[in-house]
């Protein structure tokens, strides 16, 4: 059976939707990697920088590492955006966008892409995107993208599935209290799970921060960002950013980003949420102890960190996000 | 011939969870297509967990936005989660050709509901209505220790979908 591809206006909206996805996450991994670049531009000012840029007077080690950075910013985005489109089709068929307007991904027999068609595809991708003028008409008259054609695949519309077969009765009154528990609770998080959470929140909290000291600074102007007061705000804020970033997701949101993400949640000793005190000490210890306070966790069997023990808190992880 | 518009929305919904519901975080999209589709449902912004025929299962994630002044989850959020819960067990049991609209809601509540919250509902085999027909749907929800916070009992009114063209 012939198997024919959607049309290409379908699939530019699910590449629309997929590009307006994967933006979001690669903005903000892209202003952590420049975020060394705006240290000098706070500390001089950016006219000054401007100035030792014109004047040539910037060591070559600096603006080596300069280009590093803008380099390492230009891999990770076209890293991310081909890992986002190979890892999901890959592994499900379909991307966002793709899953959302219908359309999915499969070889030419039916099956599930190989992970080599998924790599033509995507440096096919990268060459239609750079010789759009040519290959766009070339798809209109091909039918399908040069990419699929290469590689052997079609992006056919997905046709209606039947849902799986579901019990006809209440499925959680049945359960026992222990396995209910076992059935939201996946028991206490550990330190990896926390580390990455602690990364990611790190990250949200930098992309809307590093952006807001550029302005601050600009506005301060040049004089007031190198007195003492102004060096200490710029330094205070993005201190105070974490606990009020903290505060505001737990507020409005139930979590931060990362642990809805993650499924994570901290408890008090009770099991219930942590209250107001267990939150201010728990980002209050850690300035404290610098860190050290990650140690015990690689020894306690439920991750717990000395902050934990302190506070009387546990981190717990459920088995589907919240 | 034109589609009929009722006849299809359970379709593509149940397609649309075929597909999205694997994709890391699809529940989460597929639970805004929903609020996007019924704003009032997806205003306390309740995730599907599961959705069967017949069965269907959603959290609700204790926030602000759905607290009452008392500091636990509202009662009409409770109510909220049920009813959707009831509705999508009913309707996507009932598949094509078939619309249900609420008549009466009842709901007993338990216990103070606060943390994670899981609505299910469960719905035995409905034959498909050829005439409009009340049918009742029960949804229980539960929090994270195992207890029944609130039971939500709707009656559904469900008819068969008229042709195009005929008065609805």
């Amino acid at each position: 059976m012939i198997v024919h591809s959607a049309k290409p206006l379908r699939r530019i909206g699910a590449f629309a939707i997929d590009l307006g996805l994967w933006s979001l996450p690669a903005t903000f991994g892209a202003q952590i990697l420049l975020a060394p670049l705006l240290v000098p531009l706070l500390w001089f000012g950016p006219q000054e920088v401007i100035g030792l840029l014109e004047a040539q007077v910037l060591s070559p080690a600096a603006l080596l590492v300069a280009a590093l950075l803008i380099a390492a910013t230009c891999v990770f985005l076209a890293l991310s955006f081909d890992l986002y489109f190979l890892l999901l089709e890959k592994r499900h068929g379909a991307t966002y966008g793709k899953a959302l307007l219908g359309l999915r991904v499969e070889a030419r027999n039916g099956q599930a892409p190989t992970l080599g068609q998924g790599i033509l595809r995507l440096l096919f991708r990268w060459l239609e995107i750079v010789l759009f003028p040519f290959s766009f008409p070339l798809w209109f008259v091909l039918g399908e993208r040069l990419g699929d054609r290469v590689a052997g695949t079609v992006v056919p519309s997905d046709p209606a599935r039947p849902l799986p077969d579901a019990p006809p009765t209440l499925v959680l009154a049945s359960l026992s209290r222990e396995q209910y528990g076992a059935l939201v609770d996946a028991g206490p998080a550990l330190l990896r799970w926390r580390l990455l959470a602690g990364f990611l929140d790190y990250s949200v909290v930098c992309g809307f921060v590093s952006p807001l000291l550029i302005v601050v600074s600009l506005c301060m102007g040049a004089d007031v960002t190198q007195s003492w007061a102004g060096q200490l705000g710029l330094a205070l804020l993005p201190l105070l950013a974490f606990p009020a970033y903290e505060s505001l997701t737990r507020k409005y949101f139930g979590a931060t980003v990362a642990r809805r993400i993650l499924a994570l949640r901290v408890e008090g000793a009770t099991g219930a949420k942590s209250m107001l005190r267990e939150w201010f000490l728990r980002w209050f210890l850690p300035l404290v102890t610098v860190g050290t306070s990650l140690f015990p966790a690689l020894l306690s069997p439920d991750s717990k960190t000395l902050t934990d023990s302190w506070t009387g808190t546990r981190v717990r992880r459920l088995r589907a996000p919240h | 011939m034109k589609k009929n518009a009722d006849a299809s929305a359970i379709t593509r919904l149940t397609s649309l969870w075929a597909r999205l519901s694997p994709l890391p975080g699809g529940k989460f999209a597929f639970s805004k297509v929903i609020g996007h589709f019924i704003p009032y449902s997806g205003s306390v912004g309740a995730v599907v967990d599961e959705l069967g025929p017949s069965h269907v299962r959603i959290r609700l994630q204790d926030r602000r936005a759905v607290r009452n002044h008392l500091r636990c989850v509202h009662a009409i959020a409770l109510a909220n989660i049920g009813e959707l819960a009831s509705g999508l067990a009913v309707l996507i049991g009932l598949g094509e050709g078939t619309r249900g609209i609420v008549t009466s809601l009842k709901i007993d509540y338990r216990k103070k509901a606060r943390g994670l919250l899981i609505a299910e509902a469960a719905v035995p085999q409905v034959e498909k209505p050829t005439r409009p027909t009340p049918h009742t749907a029960m949804a229980e929800i539960r929090d994270t220790a195992g207890d029944v916070v609130a039971v939500v009992t709707a009656e559904w009114l469900l008819s068969p979908v008229p042709a195009e063209g005929t008065k609805k």
